[in-house]
C-alpha cells in the first residue's frame, strides 16, 4: 500500500517535499558545501548520483520531466537503467501508460493530466533502479479513465517491496461532495463561433504550428458551470480562447445579463507567477481607489470563506501563517479571484480550482468565490476533474477531442451540453 | 508559393556576420555623419552610421530568421529597454533635476540614451535571433538518441539546450500568455475618459508598468534559472559515454 500523508496546507507539503527529495536536488537544497562537492565530482568527471536513489513527481508534475521531448524523457530514463532490460522497460512503460500517442509532442505542450501519465511512466521505469517514489498530490491532474494509472505505478513499487510516500492535501483522495444552495442565481449564455485555436504563437509557443477548430456551440447555462472531459481533450485550451490568453480566429466569448464580452481565467502558472509578487505588485496597475473595492472583495471572499467552512464542515478553515508580505496559496487565489471579479468579466474560469488545496477548503473557497461574483454578476466556470462539484454546480459542458479531421487541422474540440445527473 | 528555408546553419553565420559590427565598430562606424539628428547640435548624438546599422540588422533577421524571431526579438528588446533605459533615464533626470539645472546637460543626458535605446534595439533582436534559429530542441533530441550513454562534452551542450529550451518553450510562452490575460482590464479601463489622462495619472501609470515589468522580468530570470540544478542532476544521472552502467 502506498504511504499517504495528509497535509492541511500547501505550505507544509511543498516543505515536507522539498525535504524529502533533499539529496535528489543537491544543490537546490543542501547548500554551498555540497554544492562544492558535487562541482568537483562534476570537474572530475563523475556522476553526481545521491547516496538514496529517488523516483519523484513535484506538485505541478512538469517540473519533474527535464527534457524538451516526450521521446528524450523515455530515451534518457532507460539510460539510465541497466543494459539488458532498458529496451523492454520503455517499450512495456509506453504501452501500460498508452504514451505511444504522446511520443512525437513537446512536454510543454501536454496537458497536465497527459504530464501525469508521463510521469508515471518515467517513475515505473526508474522503479527498476530506485528504492522509493515520493509523489506530491498527482490527483488533481488525472482525469478518472486515467486514475487506474497511478495505482499501476505504485503496484508495481509496492509489490517489489518499495516504499511509495505520496504527499497529498487533506482529503484529496476522497469522493462525494456536500449540498449548497447559492444565495444569488445567474444563467449566461456561451458561444463558440468558426472558433480557430492557433498554436505555435508566442503564447503557445511549446506547441508546433497548427490549429485546433472548435465545433460551433451556443447555448445557456447556469453558472457555476463544470466544464468536463478526458486527459487532454481540450477544457483548458478553449477556456484559454475564452479569456483571449491564446491566440485564435472567431468567437470565443460569455454572455452574462446580456452582454457579450471577455472571460478571465485562473490557473496554475498564473498562481506560480503570483506568489513570486507582493500583493502590492499585484495591484500596481490600478488605481488606489479600485484598489480599495478589490481589498473590499478580498475580504467579503475571506469573510466568506471562514464562514461557508464553519456552516459545512464545523471547524475553523487553516489559512497558514501570514503576514504583510508572505501570504498563503489559498490568500493568493483569493486575491487573484477578488481582482479579476473586480474588472466585470462576463465569466471568471476557474481551472483546477483544488490545486493546493484540501478538499473542504477547496470546496469552501469556489462556494465564497461564486457568491462574491455572483453578486456582481460574474459567471464561474470551473474545469476539474474532481466529483465534489456534482452537487454544486448547476450546469456541464462536456468536451471532448475529434481526431478525424483534416491534415490543416491538428484536431477538433467538440462541445456539448451534459444533463447533471 | 512557399518561401525556400534556408538551413539554420547559414542563418547562424548571416546573424553572426550582422552581429560582428557590434563588436567591432566597422564598417559602420566609418559613417560619422549626423544627417538624422542635424537638429540636436549635438557632438554625442547618434551617427548615421549607427541608425543604418539598426535598420541594417533589423531588414537582416526579418530576411533570414523570418518575422516570428524578428517580433520576438523586438518584444525582448523593448521589455529590456523599458527596464534598462527608462528606467536609467527616468532615475537620473530626477537626479540631474535636483542637483544641475543646465538644459545642455538635459539634451546630453537625453542623448546618450537616445544612444543606449539604438544600441539595445540593434543587439538585442540580433542576439535573440541567434539564439532563436539554432534549433536547440534537436540538439537535445539528438544527443539523447544515443544508446549506451553521453559524452561528457555532449553533457554540457545538453544542459546549454535545456535552458534554452526551457526559456524558449516554457518560460517566455508562459509569461506572454499570462501576460495577455492580465491585459484585460474591464470596466476599469472602460471607464477611464480624456479627463483622467491628466499628466499626473499618466505619471502614476507609467511607474506602475514600470514596476511591473521589473517584477515580470525578474520572475522571468527566476523561471529560467530555477531548474537548472534539478536538470544538472538529471543529466549527470545519464552514463558517461566511456563509464559503465550498473549492470
Amino acid at each position: 500500500m502506498p504511504n499517504y500523508i495528509f497535509f492541511k496546507l500547501f505550505e507544509e507539503r511543498e516543505e515536507r517535499f522539498r525535504d524529502s527529495v533533499h539529496s535528489l536536488l543537491p544543490r537546490k537544497y543542501s547548500g554551498i558545501p555540497v554544492f562544492w562537492k558535487d562541482m568537483a565530482n562534476v570537474l572530475n568527471g563523475n556522476n553526481v548520483i545521491p547516496e538514496n536513489q529517488l523516483a519523484y513527481i513535484s506538485s505541478n508534475p512538469r517540473d519533474s520531466l527535464p527534457y524538451t521531448f516526450v521521446s528524450d524523457l523515455l530515451r534518457a530514463t532507460s539510460l539510465i537503467l541497466p543494459n539488458k532490460i532498458s529496451e523492454n522497460v520503455k517499450i512495456s512503460a509506453i504501452k501500460e501508460f498508452n504514451i505511444d500517442v504522446l511520443l512525437s509532442q513537446k512536454i510543454h505542450s501536454l496537458s497536465g493530466g497527459e504530464v501525469v501519465r508521463l510521469a508515471l511512466a518515467r517513475n515505473y521505469m526508474l522503479s527498476h533502479v530506485v528504492d522509493k517514489v515520493i509523489v506530491s498530490s498527482p490527483l488533481t491532474w488525472l482525469s478518472i479513465n486515467n486514475m487506474h494509472l497511478f495505482k499501476k505505478m505504485t503496484d508495481y513499487y509496492t509489490s517489489n517491496a518499495k516504499r511509495v510516500d505520496v504527499l497529498a492535501m487533506e482529503g484529496e483522495n476522497e469522493e462525494g461532495a456536500p449540498k449548497y444552495s447559492f444565495k444569488k442565481n445567474l444563467s449566461c449564455g456561451v458561444e463558440f463561433k468558426d472558433l480557430v485555436i492557433k498554436l505555435g504563437s508566442d503564447s503557445n509557443g511549446a506547441y508546433s504550428n497548427g490549429l485546433i477548430s472548435v465545433q460551433d456551440y451556443r447555448d445557456n447555462i447556469d453558472s457555476p458551470c463544470l466544464i468536463i472531459g478526458d486527459n487532454g481533450s481540450g477544457k483548458s485550451l478553449i477556456a484559454k480562447a475564452l479569456s483571449s490568453s491564446i491566440e485564435y480566429d472567431g468567437n470565443a466569448q460569455i454572455s452574462t445579463n446580456g452582454f457579450w464580452g471577455r472571460s478571465r481565467m485562473i490557473f496554475q502558472d498564473v498562481i506560480t507567477q503570483a506568489m513570486m509578487r507582493p500583493f502590492d505588485v499585484l495591484l500596481s496597475d490600478v488605481d488606489k481607489m479600485d484598489q480599495v473595492e478589490i481589498y473590499k472583495i478580498f475580504n467579503e471572499i475571506s469573510r466568506e470563506l471562514f464562514s461557508v467552512y464553519r456552516d459545512m464542515f464545523c471547524c475553523d478553515i487553516d489559512i497558514g501563517n501570514s503576514n504583510k508580505t508572505d501570504k498563503s496559496l489559498i490568500e493568493y487565489k483569493i486575491m487573484l479571484t477578488a481582482i479579476r471579479i473586480y474588472t466585470h468579466p462576463s465569466a471568471l474560469i476557474l481551472d483546477e480550482p483544488d490545486w493546493g488545496l484540501s478538499k473542504n477548503a477547496s470546496i469552501a473557497f469556489v462556494i465564497s468565490a461564486v457568491n462574491a461574483a455572483h453578486e456582481r454578476g460574474v459567471a464561474i466556470l470551473l474545469i476539474s476533474h474532481k466529483d465534489w462539484w456534482t452537487k454544486i454546480i448547476r450546469s456541464i459542458i462536456k468536451v471532448d477531442k475529434d481526431v478525424s479531421v483534416n491534415d490543416s487541422v491538428l484536431f477538433k474540440i467538440n462541445v456539448g451540453k451534459k444533463l447533471i445527473t | 508559393m512557399k518561401r525556400k528555408e534556408y538551413p539554420w546553419k547559414l542563418k547562424v553565420v548571416i546573424i553572426f556576420l550582422v552581429l560582428l559590427p557590434s563588436f567591432i565598430g566597422y564598417p559602420f562606424s566609418l559613417i560619422q555623419s549626423k544627417h538624422f539628428f542635424l537638429w540636436t547640435m549635438l557632438s554625442n548624438a547618434p551617427n548615421d552610421g549607427t541608425l543604418l546599422y539598426l535598420f541594417f540588422s533589423c531588414v537582416m533577421i526579418r530576411l533570414s530568421a523570418g518575422v516570428k524571431t524578428f517580433v520576438m526579438g523586438l518584444k525582448v528588446a523593448g521589455f529590456l529597454a523599458i527596464s534598462v533605459v527608462f528606467v536609467g533615464a527616468f532615475i537620473a533626470y530626477i537626479k540631474m533635476s535636483i542637483f544641475t539645472s543646465g538644459i545642455d546637460d538635459f539634451s546630453s543626458l537625453s542623448m546618450y540614451y537616445v544612444n543606449r535605446l539604438i544600441n539595445i534595439m540593434t543587439v538585442v533582436p540580433l542576439s535573440v535571433s541567434f539564439f532563436m534559429v539554432i534549433p536547440f530542441d534537436d540538439i537535445e533530441h539528438n544527443i539523447v538518441t544515443s544508446s549506451v550513454g553521453i559524452a561528457l562534452w555532449k553533457k554540457c551542450v545538453l544542459m546549454i539546450s535545456r535552458v534554452v529550451n526551457n526559456i524558449r518553450f516554457s518560460v517566455m510562452p508562459d509569461i506572454f500568455m499570462i501576460m495577455s490575460e492580465e491585459r484585460y482590464k474591464g470596466f476599469i479601463e472602460s471607464g477611464m475618459d480624456e479627463e483622467n489622462l491628466n499628466p499626473d495619472v499618466l505619471r502614476v501609470k507609467i511607474y506602475k508598468f514600470l514596476k511591473r515589468s521589473l517584477y515580470v522580468a525578474a520572475s522571468g530570470i527566476a523561471f529560467s534559472l530555477e531548474y537548472i540544478p534539478l536538470w544538472a542532476y538529471e543529466i549527470s544521472r545519464i552514463p558517461n559515454l566511456n563509464g559503465a552502467k550498473y549492470d
